[in-house]
């Protein structure tokens, strides 16, 4: 059921899912020897990911009832929707990191690999930015997830010395977002369970 | 057996509050559920499906609690709400690709068979469907796992004449099954009273009353005349009262009232009417 699930949620949002990165590369490909690597990664990744995120709530939000009413444990839900949003995150970061390594390649003529700490630093962050996403669901405030790509481009761009003090740190780093996603997974668990769904 | 046994249920909301609210549905009957907007139909509904939280109380489906239950209840229960809540961009067809993975009983052929039987279209989008297709539709999406009982908030509102009878005519042949029940929430009485087997009357959260259809009708009865002449009903016998240019109705209890004196039959429009505007 949850392979079904992940399955049909690729398929409504499948146009959110593809073009989204396809139309950000397109805006980085410019700003990419501007800006500083793991910069140029980050706003790549939030941005795309912060608008299929937001598409997916809202689709999720539509036809609740719909879900609701399947007879399904929420908890089948919640590892699809964990699961399909993961599996963004990971597509996201690593065609991030594979296609900077071709364009650098391309540009230095000489073969560059893909960096597999940016790539591990990218999946922490984004996996933070997610437990934060699923919390912020939950409240009033959900509004503020459409307005996300622009607060990431704003504080990415302004933020970079503290930003590499923050994934200066991997390990760390990687606590961090796994201690995040498995609080906000608890949380969503909690409160979805005990709302009325109207 | 009871369908469905609504226990002492409440439910407090910023500005209502569902009170105390206890009725039940047998097996083979179709139980009407009437009110006025916001009694607390649509509320019981969703308070039986846990969409909305019950704070006090105990509902049972099949004799089965509705929570430690709950995929199970699921299952077996059919809803269909005055709106669909289906994708709007997917067709029919691709509507029983995704019910045909999530119920282990739904029946593909049946739902073919029903589409042709009420002339929905199978390739047509959701929202190219106008609101007679669409409920339509919502009800042969019920219909098509076999559930044994269905849960209809409001599903002939809006819809024409024609559509409305095709509607209770699918929910009839349902019925067939002494197995089946249904609880049927709407503000056309007509429709109640062509199909439905009880009458459960909500009002302000409450239940006014809850009682076979042909025991309210024939047990109650409406007097027409003028004040004057309205001496012969006695006050205890009296339920509700509406006053007009022409004289006085009074929706009475017939067992108090002498057989000799004439009554009318009351419709379910009526009673509903003089219980809530013109109570004593």
């Amino acid at each position: 059921m949850i392979s079904f699930l992940i399955r049909y949620y690729f398929d409504e949002l499948s146009t959110w899912v593809v073009l989204t990165p396809l139309f950000f590369s397109f805006l980085m490909f410019f700003i990419f020897l501007e800006m500083d690597l793991l910069q140029t990664h980050l706003l790549f990744t939030l941005t795309s990911f912060s608008i299929v995120c937001t598409a997916f709530f809202d689709f999720q939000k539509r036809y609740k009832k719909m879900f609701v009413l399947f007879p399904m444990p929420f908890n089948t839900f919640l590892t699809a929707n964990s699961l399909f949003l993961s599996g963004i995150i990971l597509s996201y970061c690593s065609y991030s990191v594979f296609c900077s390594a071709v364009l650098r390649s391309l540009i230095e003529k000489q073969l560059v690999f893909p960096s597999l700490t940016n790539w591990l630093i990218l999946l922490c962050v984004n996996f933070i930015f997610l437990a934060l996403c699923m919390v912020l669901y939950l409240t009033k405030f959900q509004f503020i997830m459409g307005l996300l790509p622009f607060l990431i481009l704003l504080s990415i761009s302004s933020s970079t010395p503290y930003l590499r003090q923050f994934v200066d740190s991997i390990p760390l780093l990687f606590c961090v977002a796994v201690l995040s996603f498995v609080l906000s997974i608890l949380i969503t668990n909690y409160f979805s369970t005990r709302r009325d769904i109207v | 057996m009871n369908a469905i046994e609504v226990k002492h249920v409440s439910k407090q909301f910023k500005s209502f509050r569902l009170n105390d609210v206890s009725f039940t549905v047998e097996c083979g009957t179709i139980a009407g559920f009437i009110g006025q907007n916001g009694a607390g139909k649509s509320t019981t509904i969703k308070l039986i499906l846990n969409l909305f939280k019950k704070q006090a109380g105990e509902i049972l489906i099949f004799g089965k609690d509705h929570l430690t239950h709950e995929i199970a209840s699921k299952a077996q229960i059919g809803v269909v709400f005055d709106e669909l809540h289906v994708p709007n961009n997917l067709t029919a067809k691709e509507l029983n690709n995704i019910y045909s993975k999530v119920y282990s009983t739904w029946d593909s052929d049946y739902f073919y068979r029903l589409l042709d039987q009420l002339d929905v279209p199978k390739f047509d989008k959701v929202k190219s469907m106008s609101r007679g297709m669409k409920m339509k539709l919502g009800l042969i999406l019920a219909l098509s796992y076999h559930p044994k009982l269905l849960l209809l908030d409001e599903p002939t509102s809006g819809l024409d004449p024609i559509v409305r009878d095709e509607v209770l005519e699918l929910l009839q042949k349902f019925m067939k099954n002494d197995e089946h029940a249904i609880l049927f929430s709407s503000h056309i009485t007509s429709d109640l009273e062509k199909i439905a087997d009880t009458i459960t009357f909500i009002h302000k959260g409450e239940i006014l009353f809850s009682e076979n259809k042909d025991d309210l009708l024939y047990g109650y009865g409406i007097w027409k005349g003028t004040p004057e002449q309205a001496i012969v009903i006695p006050k205890h016998a009296i339920i509700g009262k509406q006053d007009s240019a022409f004289g006085v109705k009074y929706l009475v209890k017939r067992e108090f009232v002498n057989p000799v004196i004439e009554l009318e039959k009351p419709t379910i429009d009526e009673l509903m009417l003089l219980y809530v505007k013109g109570r004593v």
